[in-house]
């Protein structure tokens, strides 16, 4: 209804600024210079975790509902991870049925974030991955470091 | 108003509740008696009525002059235009019971006319449960509802009301400590009271006594804002609602509101009001503030102070990302910037601006932040300072379901006391929020509104 179309556009506006003017440790987002709903990301290896010490891009793109349903978020960089598949979709409740508009780009990038400290096998996007990761973990975790020093070089 | 407190000559203040704070509300009087074709007159009538002593005296005791009379038209009172009260026993048969001058005390009187000897005009402030917005479209934007911020203006205007005319009377003693008391009826422009053949009646040592159709009630908290509980509740009328007679002697309630046999009467208690006392006139109900009471409430500046930095806070919708804006009056700004209006999630108290998300079948929307579902309601500040309880006024929760907001104390206290509303259902229904005399949810009559 009301404060549908110009209310929501000044959202992504004020949700841009926020994003260059603070970032967040860790994450990068930069808007297209062509579509201002097109988010070049690169999200830092979080510490202690088998990511750490890389640099994984990431495509954000805001459908024309948002906030109203969730950016679409997608690994550019090839990441060997239980919850994110070969072509980088993620399974991210938040970005599924757990959308909120409360969240933001920056909440959702967060998330992210977190899932790479996290992983859980125990809701797998990819089955081989997290198969592997539940028989043996060590050697996952020393696949995903192959990776990230291979894949995602800064 | 306010600022002339200090003057000896203040007997006190009735605050009309269901205002929220404005001074003067439009008042259409329909032409009395005269068919559908005589014109009806608006006018603003005022919302706070300060009562100073007046000029001379002009308070009537009972004389201990009273006859029967077979037509009290042509009675010698009605000649000599005394101050009586006529109590009909029969078409044949009316007992005069006439009133005297009384130099000690001045008197007011209250009703629904706007003829001369009504000093305070009220009219019918129903309880409104639906919010503006939410109410069917055809119900906004009535042509010619001009609102001037008086909160109830979205009553159908074509209902009969229940107030009498000439409702009730107060007289104060003219003294250094006024003591207000107040009395069923007012004496109508020939000053008289009449008492029809129905009206409860009853002989008392010092003469007739009776009760108006739809009777006047009293409710009175031990001290402002303080209510009664357990023992002392049950050893005492404390916030109980009791009628008043036209002599003023207190009765327990009647079996309905217009019942035609009255309650029992109660020896020990007196028709004097205090600070917070609370004046039923079925239809209206009206609050009683001493100068001291006054004196110890916020001022309408320190609210509008509280309000300004609440704003300069610059709550934001988590969702339009847009500044909120807290408004005075309801309809006022919600309807020149409606994407400024904080909405309330009466669920969880959180609290947003108006946005297409989450709309639920049942007309309840899910809020964004905790997934809860709730109705969602205009947020709008409660400006009337005689109506705050406690010193730290700042507005921590809200009216459900109506919104307004205040400090936790003040809610807390207009949602213990129970209103009698209508004529016809005359038990107490339940809570009111005092801005705007909306009936509070009986489960939780008050949300704990929580900022983005």
């Amino acid at each position: 209804m009301d404060g549908a179309g110009a209310g929501l556009s000044k959202r992504i506006i004020k949700e841009t600024q926020r994003l260059l003017q603070e970032p967040v440790v860790g994450i990068d987002a930069i808007p297209d210079e062509h579509n201002a709903r097109y988010f070049h990301v690169a999200v830092a290896g979080p510490e202690g975790s088998p990511f750490e010490g890389g640099v994984f891009k990431l495509e954000l793109f805001l459908p024309e509902e948002y906030p109203m349903s969730a950016p679409k978020v997608r690994f550019m960089t090839k990441i060997y991870h239980p919850n994110i598949d070969r072509l980088g979709r993620i399974c991210l409740d938040i970005l599924k049925d757990k959308w909120s508009p409360a969240l933001q780009i920056r909440t959702v990038l967060l998330s992210i974030q977190a899932l790479l400290s996290a992983p859980n096998p125990d809701d797998p996007l990819d089955n081989q991955v997290a198969e592997q990761w539940k028989v043996n973990e060590a050697l996952a975790v020393s696949t995903a470091r192959e990776w990230t020093k291979q894949y995602a070089k800064q | 108003m306010e600022n002339n407190r200090t003057e000896d000559d203040f007997y006190g203040q009735l605050i009309v509740l269901g205002y929220n704070g404005s001074e003067t509300v439009p008042y259409q009087q329909n032409g009395q008696g005269g068919g559908p074709s005589s014109a009806s007159s608006s006018q603003m009538i005022s919302t706070r009525h300060t009562l100073r002593r007046k000029a001379s005296p002009n308070g009537v005791i009972p004389s201990t002059k009273h006859y029967v009379v077979a037509d009290p038209a042509s009675s010698a009172s009605m000649r000599d235009r005394r101050h009586f009260v006529s109590f009909v026993k029969s078409r044949t048969e009316t007992l005069i019971q006439e009133y005297q001058a009384d130099n000690f005390t001045d008197m007011f009187q209250i009703g629904r006319s706007t003829d001369k000897p009504i000093d305070v005009t009220v009219k019918d402030t129903r309880c409104t449960d639906a919010d503006g917005e939410e109410m069917p479209a055809d119900h906004r934007n009535v042509p010619g509802s001009k609102n001037c911020g008086g909160e109830t203006s979205l009553i159908p205007p074509h209902r009969d009301s229940t107030i009498s005319r000439f409702a009730c009377r107060v007289l104060v003693n003219r003294t250094s400590y006024p003591v207000p008391r107040v009395f069923a009826a007012g004496f109508d422009n020939h000053r008289n009271i009449c008492l029809g053949e129905k009206a409860p009646k009853w002989l008392t040592e010092s003469g007739m006594d009776g009760l108006t159709t739809n009777g006047v009630l009293l409710w009175h908290p031990p001290s402002w804002g303080r209510l009664v509980h357990g023992s002392e509740a049950q050893n005492s009328t404390w916030c109980q609602w009791l009628e008043v007679s036209v002599r003023g002697a207190i009765l327990t309630l009647r079996s309905s509101r217009s019942a035609k046999t009255r309650g029992h009467l109660l020896a020990s208690e007196c028709n004097v009001v205090r600070d917070g006392s609370l004046i039923d006139l079925c239809g209206v109900t009206l609050l009683f503030r001493t100068k001291e009471g006054l004196d110890n409430s916020p001022t309408t500046k320190e609210l509008d102070e509280r309000l300004a930095s609440m704003n300069a806070d610059r709550p934001q919708c988590p969702v339009g990302m847009n500044t909120l804006v807290i408004p005075r009056q309801r309809n006022a700004v919600a309807v020149k910037s409606a994407t400024d209006q904080p909405y309330i999630y009466m669920t969880c108290g959180h609290v947003q601006g108006r946005h297409g998300w989450g709309e639920q079948p049942n007309k309840l929307k899910k809020c964004p932040i905790c997934f809860k579902d709730g109705s969602i309601v205009r947020m709008c500040m409660g400006m009337e300072p005689a109506f705050y309880v406690g010193k730290d006024v700042t507005p921590t929760h809200a009216f459900n379901p109506c919104g307004h907001i205040a400090n936790f104390e003040t809610l807390d206290y207009w949602s213990k006391i129970p209103f009698p509303h209508e004529a016809s259902a005359f038990k107490p229904v339940g809570a009111a929020c005092p801005f705007c005399i909306t009936l509070l949810d009986a489960k939780s009559p008050i949300v704990r509104i929580i900022f983005p």
